[in-house]
């Protein structure tokens, strides 16, 4: 194509005209794409509003049938990197949302869950309620020597184990029957011990003449007479923690260091817990107004090994999670899990730290098909400012999960583990090695721009100098030139601008001045 | 060879683009977001004092500490301290959340004199800008509300004290009776009130000369009280008596429901010739459509539901346990009540259950939730012969909700002011102050009880900074210490200062160490409505002064409670 051709297609064509109204266009189209007016508040509305739509078309979708049982995981991170502090936050806020939500039921802690497998403290007590129907069972067939045995066993379980009893009552009814059991296998001490016990416990209480002998009512009258008249002792519980919850005998009393002024004469059982520690103590307080202390020592508990009172396919299945590299290898720990909690789903998520915020990648097993799938991934700022709005997403995904397990989202092998940084060799560029060529060849087939302190390569054939007509043109060609940079420019800017404003710039901090 | 343009042209353009590009990349926001704040200050000066545009010049201020927090979360994002010379601070990457405030603090001799906050606002996932004018003013004292105003005619802008929305009433915007509740997102909810005569004694019927129905909503971004009725859309919905009350009153309760729902319970309204209690039961919804944010509470038939008793002057207490509210006492006429009455506002089930029987009458009593957050515990009040000292826990049994007597107070009182401290304070109310004679007398004792105790707790040490009743009690988020604000003493003259309570120990010779405000209130005033805002003040608003009408502006007092990181 020669000069001439080529100055009369761009003479001629429309082009121009277009390119002029793109830039106008773009122009003017670019700022208002900027103002972003959108309030912070609108933007968390709408992802709580977005949260609670799902969960409206949840409820439409699911019309019948029995609500889905869903087991919760404790929130984890990848490879253990994060600290605990910020976990516990995560699962604590998570399990509460997903509590709240009306389309699943949250399985309660395994811990709570586990019944006469005979792990953990809240399966002991479990196992003692299952000794306590027994033994009254026992007794009401007469087999009083067998029914005190039993009864014996229950409250030993429950006494050895108060931070995981929840209802006195039910230690109060097996003392009395307990004590009833004694007397008609001719134990009369430990008949009268057990009848005090329940009288301390619950001096208030009347037994039924149809089934406690004179004898009985006898003991616990004398001993209800003795808790009155010794009227209460003044209690001082202190711990080497404050704010430690303290209750007696199931009755919050206060927290550390409190006094306690309205507990009787008699036995009685504290129970003070400061988060997880927990300190368990059968008290036997004087009365008559006598000043008693009691010191907490949390610190003398030492660590928990909280892991050897969790079943092994459990811990297993937490170390194949935290590794963030697992597949079909899961599945069995996923199904003992799921008949030992009678969960439909199982949920976990995994956190992974990335530059200057956590991401939350959250997963759902259906028991019923084996089916894994992986939801969207939410981000939380290191500081947990975002909490609410990003737990308030996170159950969202995790409840529509269970609502319709999206094939789609399903998952064989999952590996959230960072790669290992590959020690690439870099490749030397051909092009590198041309400068020094470039600079001593004559032909090039292009033009670079001349670098500032070097010796400008050598040319080579130069254009022949524009005759009169090619610089009457000139103005021309700039302009066309300048409305193409323009266009370019324009285009390159509204996309910047576009980028920005639909959020791919950090949202996790924003500006503030103050001024005055 | 030949080239179809020459190089030079091609640098130009190239140039030109890079230009163009550059201009429209650089100079505009940078993709974050953005929050401003502008402050302002309130100085006490010679005479009534002023408000200063910029900082004030308080006494040997160089510097200003200023915090991001967010105080719900008792969390400190981000901290710092500037000259206050300097005239800006910058925080470039504050993290971004929910329920943020900033914090300024006026620091002199290394001494706080002055402080305050934005209100809570959120920094989400979108680029957004937020400006704030915030107040500055001294630390526990009182000032008046500031809002920036434009001059009438001209382009001059003023800080002004604010007042009432006035727009839409033709009476006097002063009112007693009225209540202040926060609403969640932030904002104060007024509502109803009117204008006393003569003055009349705590808890005997009012000489009113007027209610109104309006209702109000002050933003402390603003400064700003704006009615709802005067809402543009309310306006074109063409509803009559849109977003205002049906039944105009004073003296009633509302009780915040949760979401933004709040349940207006009695007091008196104006009829022909005279003022009477009404037995009116509306719910006010601020998420409601402009025109339908207020309601009657009506039944499945959508007939209206009314109290069995029409009351005023009585106590509503809401029971976090099943969101039903309490209604006791009161009075009517010369009636004082003896009956206590249950709302269910529940929209799926409403039900109101009255004609259930107190132990005694009375009006002007305390109401407290206990920590079952079902049991409510009456204190004390009057009737029209006597001071009471009874109390009486209105709780649930098998047969029913009914009232059973427990301890009596160790001093007859009404008009106290009392609160339930909680574990840590072995779940004890605290009482304080209040009133012991039927035309004088005022207490500044308070006492500590529960009811499953004989006796309360009390000492003659156990003293408040002076004697009031009708004072303001709250308990402040961050430091848990108690606020008593204004009230009347033994001769009903004016308090205008406010107390501050720490507790030391039921342990201690004396549970709580009181300090008194240094300054008194911008203007002295009784019977106003205070409500928390979320910039850590408190808002009281409208009320009386000694032999004035009522009043329409509002005042703050700022008790400086900085967020307590949690440990």
């Amino acid at each position: 194509m020669t000069m001439d051709e080529i100055r009369e297609s761009r003479a001629r064509g429309p082009r121009g005209w277009w390119l002029a109204v793109l830039v106008a266009c773009l122009c003017f189209a670019g700022p208002v794409w900027a103002e972003d007016d959108a309030t912070g508040e609108e933007a968390e509305h709408a992802d709580e509003e977005a949260a609670e739509g799902e969960e409206e078309q949840g409820e439409a979708r699911r019309a019948d049938g029995p609500t889905p049982r869903l087991f919760m995981m404790p929130v984890d991170s990848l490879q253990g990197e994060i600290t605990q502090i910020v976990t516990e936050r995560v699962n604590e806020s998570t399990r509460r949302q997903l509590d709240s939500e009306r389309r699943l039921e949250l399985v309660p802690g395994l811990m709570e869950v586990l019944g006469s497998s005979g792990q953990g403290v809240y399966a002991l007590i479990s196992e003692a309620e299952s000794q306590y129907t027994s033994g009254i069972g026992l007794l009401r067939a007469g087999d009083h020597q067998a029914a005190a045995e039993t009864l014996q066993r229950a409250v030993d379980l429950m006494v050895e184990n108060l931070s995981g009893l929840q209802n006195y009552n039910f230690l109060s009814d097996a003392l009395s029957n307990l004590s009833l059991a004694y007397f008609h296998s001719d134990f009369d001490l430990d008949a009268r011990q057990n009848m005090q016990r329940f009288a301390q416990l619950r001096p208030g209480a009347t037994l039924d003449p149809e089934i406690f002998p004179e004898d009985l009512r006898s003991i616990f009258e004398d001993e209800v007479d003795r808790v009155e008249r010794a009227e209460t002792g003044i209690l001082t519980i202190e711990a080497d923690r404050t704010g430690a919850q303290v209750y007696i005998d199931g009755d919050l009393k206060g927290a550390t260091p409190v006094v306690v002024e309205d507990v009787g004469f008699g036995h009685h059982y504290m129970v003070v817990r400061d988060g997880e520690a927990v300190w368990t103590e059968v008290i036997r307080v004087r009365g008559r107004g006598q000043e008693q202390t009691f010191e907490v020592e949390f610190d003398s508990l030492g660590q928990e090994d909280e892991s050897s009172e969790l079943p092994a396919y459990y811990t297993d299945l937490q170390q194949n999670l935290r590794s963030g590299r697992f597949g079909q290898d899961l599945h069995p720990y996923l199904i003992e899990l799921t008949n030992q909690t009678g969960a439909d789903f199982i949920a976990w998520v995994l956190l992974v730290r990335e530059g200057p915020r956590y991401i939350a990648a959250p997963f759902v097993y259906r028991a019923s098909d084996a089916m894994v799938i992986q939801g969207e991934n939410v981000d939380f700022n290191l500081e947990l400012s975002n909490m609410r709005s990003r737990v308030s997403r996170l159950s969202a995904i995790i409840s529509m999960a269970v609502s319709d397990m999206p094939e789609d989202l399903a998952v064989e092998d999952v590996d959230l583990a960072p790669e290992p940084t590959p020690v690439a060799t870099p490749e030397v560029p051909e092009e590198e090695e041309e400068p020094e060529e470039v600079a001593e060849v004559d032909d090039h087939p292009s033009d670079p721009l001349p670098v500032p302190g070097t010796t400008p390569p050598e040319r080579g054939p130069v254009a022949e100098l524009p005759d009169e007509r090619e610089r009457s043109n000139t103005l021309r060609y700039v302009g066309y030139g300048g409305a193409a940079a323009l266009a370019g420019g324009a285009i390159a800017g509204t996309i910047i601008m576009l980028v920005r404003a639909s959020g791919s710039s950090d949202p996790t901090v924003f500006e503030a001045e103050v001024e005055w | 060879m030949v080239r179809a343009i020459s190089t030079k042209k091609w640098i130009l353009g190239l140039v030109v683009a890079l230009a163009a590009a550059a201009s429209f990349s650089c100079g505009g926001d940078d993709g974050t977001s953005r929050i401003s704040v502008t402050l302002f200050g309130w100085i006490d000066g010679a005479g009534d004092g002023e408000f200063v545009q910029g900082m004030p010049e308080y006494p040997a201020a160089d510097q200003i500490r200023v915090r991001i927090t967010q105080p719900d979360e008792r969390v400190i994002l981000s901290e710092d301290v500037f000259p206050i010379v300097d005239g800006r601070a910058l925080f470039p990457e504050a993290s971004a959340g929910d329920g943020l405030r900033m914090d300024f603090e006026i620091i002199g001799d290394s001494n706080v004199i002055a402080s305050g906050a934005t209100p809570k606002f959120n920094v989400g996932e979108s680029i957004s800008y937020r400006a704030f004018r915030t107040m500055i003013s001294p630390i526990n004292a009182f000032a008046p509300v500031g809002s920036m105003v434009r001059i009438d005619g001209s382009n001059e802008e003023r800080l002004v004290p604010s007042r009432f929305d006035g727009r839409e009433l033709d009476s006097s915007l002063g009112r007693v009776g009225h209540t202040a509740t926060a609403t969640e997102s932030g904002l104060v909810l007024i509502v109803g009130g009117g204008q006393v005569g003569a003055f009349h004694q705590p808890a005997t019927t009012p000489d009113l000369q007027g209610v109104v129905g309006d209702i109000q909503l002050f933003d402390p971004a603003t400064g700003y009280f704006t009615e709802l009725a005067g809402d543009d859309e309310a306006r074109r919905s063409s509803t009559v008596g849109a977003d205002r009350l049906q039944v105009p009153r004073a003296f009633h309760t509302v009780t915040a429901l949760g979401d933004d729902r709040f349940l207006v319970v009695g007091g008196y309204t104006q009829g022909s010739t005279s003022i009477s209690a009404t037995d009116s039961i509306e719910i006010i919804n601020l998420n409601a459509s402009p025109g339908a944010r207020v309601q009657p509470l009506t039944d499945a038939a959508q007939s209206p539901m009314l109290l069995q008793n029409r009351r005023a002057m009585h106590t509503a207490t809401l029971r976090e346990s099943d969101g039903r509210v309490v209604i006791a006492g009161g009075r009517s006429g010369n009636e004082v009540r003896n009956t206590f009455e249950i709302i269910n506002p529940n929209p799926q089930n409403p039900l109101v259950e009255g004609g259930l029987s107190m132990n005694s009458a009375r009006v002007g009593h305390s109401a407290v939730l206990m920590g079952d957050g079902s049991s409510v515990w009456l204190l004390g009040g009057r009737t029209d012969t006597e001071v009471l000292g009874s109390t009486e826990l209105i709780s649930d049994g098998e047969s029913g909700t009914s009232s059973s007597a427990t301890a009596n107070l160790q001093r007859p009182r009404y008009g106290a002011s009392a609160i339930f401290m909680g574990p840590s304070v072995n779940n004890f109310i605290l009482l304080a102050g209040g009133f012991t004679g039927l035309t004088s007398g005022a207490t500044r004792n308070y006492e500590l009880g529960r009811p499953d105790r004989e006796e309360f707790l009390t000492d003659g040490s156990w003293q408040l900074s002076e004697a009031r009743g009708n004072a303001a009690l709250f308990e402040l988020p961050q430091s848990r210490e108690l606020l008593l604000i204004g009230g009347l003493n033994p001769d009903f003259q004016i308090v205008g200062n406010a107390d501050r309570l720490q507790f030391q120990g039921l342990d201690a010779a004396v549970p709580f160490s009181v300090d008194a405000s240094a300054g008194s209130m911008y203007r002295l005033r009784s019977g106003f409505a205070t409500a928390p805002v979320s910039n850590g003040r408190y808002l009281i608003t409208g009320g009386q002064g000694q032999n004035e009408a009522a009043r329409q502006d509002a005042e703050y007092f700022n008790p400086r409670d900085p967020v307590l990181p949690r440990r």
